[in-house]
């Protein structure tokens, strides 16, 4: 059987049996986590969310790129106009991890780059061969962005070989 | 306001079941796939596709569109896929494209600016990119990914989540 036959058989099994009505497009616990794209790392699965409980960003890595931000600025406008704003009240977590495939491009300057949108040299900042370091990187980089005033930031590492979470830097 | 202490509890529950339940995984996925769908919190790709864990890479972006900046993290990706050659399943790639109704990015539609930024288009052309339509948008993006890659063991797929019903609707079934 083939993959996209697959999932709609399990997604007929979901719709009956696990649906949930009535959620809301605004994270129940007004939550966005940025992780990481690897099958190892599902934010949801790992974190224990349950459904419509948190808003996803999953790229290289789950890191803080020009990007990201740019995605936060769209999820700001979404949310303004629900109603609401992304500001107090509102958490970002960054969820990194162990043995994450980025490192595995450090010598890929002309990937990694255009990715950052930054330099060589601007590259080093970015600590891509060290989580905790581009945890606290990210976590950085968001508290600075005015934009985002008054969202509460945090940074975990998840680690491959546990399955357990460390916060790196707390809310 | 998240206690991130209850999360990072609930994690002791994943690491007691699902963890150490499972196979021992690799960074390669498990099922041969790749699923790109939205932030929204009602879509959980995972949950909706019923993917288990490992079996899928999984980007979240915006709506779940290709952008070009989804063109550079795929390339990226391949690039990890290829200094990983342990644990890689057989048989073709599969990259499954998933929208869904009622989409937030339905309410950026007066926001051009962000939108052209996003696309990395002109605001005129903003009109192709279908943002306020599900099954338009999975039409659009499909067609870039067949123009961006060609290769008969790479099958992509386009499939619309229906947030009112829990149900998935392939609107273009795999094809290389």
């Amino acid at each position: 059987m083939g993959v996209v036959e697959t999932l709609t058989g399990r997604n007929a099994d979901f719709a009956k049996t696990q649906f949930t009505e009535g959620l809301r497009m605004m994270p129940a616990l007004k939550t966005i986590v940025i992780g990481c794209v690897d099958p190892r790392v599902d934010p949801e699965a790992v974190l224990g969310a349950e459904p419509g409980e948190i808003a996803t960003i999953r790229n290289v890595g789950g890191r803080v790129t020009p990007r990201t931000l740019e995605e936060m600025m769209m999820l700001r406008k979404v949310t303004q106009a629900a109603g609401g704003d992304l500001g107090l009240g509102w958490e970002v977590i960054v969820l990194q991890h162990t043995h994450c495939g980025i490192t595995l491009l450090e010598d890929q300057p002309d990937l990694l780059t255009p990715y950052f949108e930054t330099d060589e040299q601007g590259l080093a900042e970015q600590a891509v061969s060290d989580p905790r370091a581009a945890i606290a990187h990210d976590v950085a980089a968001l508290r600075a962005e005015t934009r985002l005033e008054g969202v509460r930031v945090s940074g975990l590492l998840y680690d491959v070989a546990t399955g357990q979470v460390e916060t790196v830097v707390a809310p | 306001m998240t206690d991130i202490a209850e999360l990072v509890r609930r994690n002791a529950d994943f690491v007691a079941g699902t963890y150490l339940a499972g196979p021992s995984l690799t960074i390669n996925p498990t099922g041969n796939m790749m699923v790109i769908g939205c932030v929204d919190p009602r879509v959980d790709p995972s949950r909706v596709l019923g993917v288990r864990h490992g079996e899928a890479a999984v980007i979240r972006n915006v709506g779940g569109r290709i952008t070009p900046a989804t063109l550079r993290t795929m390339k990226m990706l391949r690039k990890v896929g290829e200094a990983n050659p342990d644990g890689k399943a057989s048989g073709p790639w599969n990259l499954v494209i998933l929208h869904h109704t009622d989409c937030g990015m339905t309410d950026l539609a007066p926001f051009e600016d962000l939108l052209a930024e996003y696309f990395e288009i002109p605001r005129g052309e903003l009109a192709a990119k279908s943002v306020s339509d599900p099954y338009g948008s999975v039409h659009v993006d499909v067609g870039i990914i067949r123009q961006e890659v060609r290769r008969p063991d790479f099958l992509v797929s386009g499939l619309v989540y229906d947030v009112a019903t829990g149900s998935v609707e392939v609107v273009i079934p795999p094809t290389a």
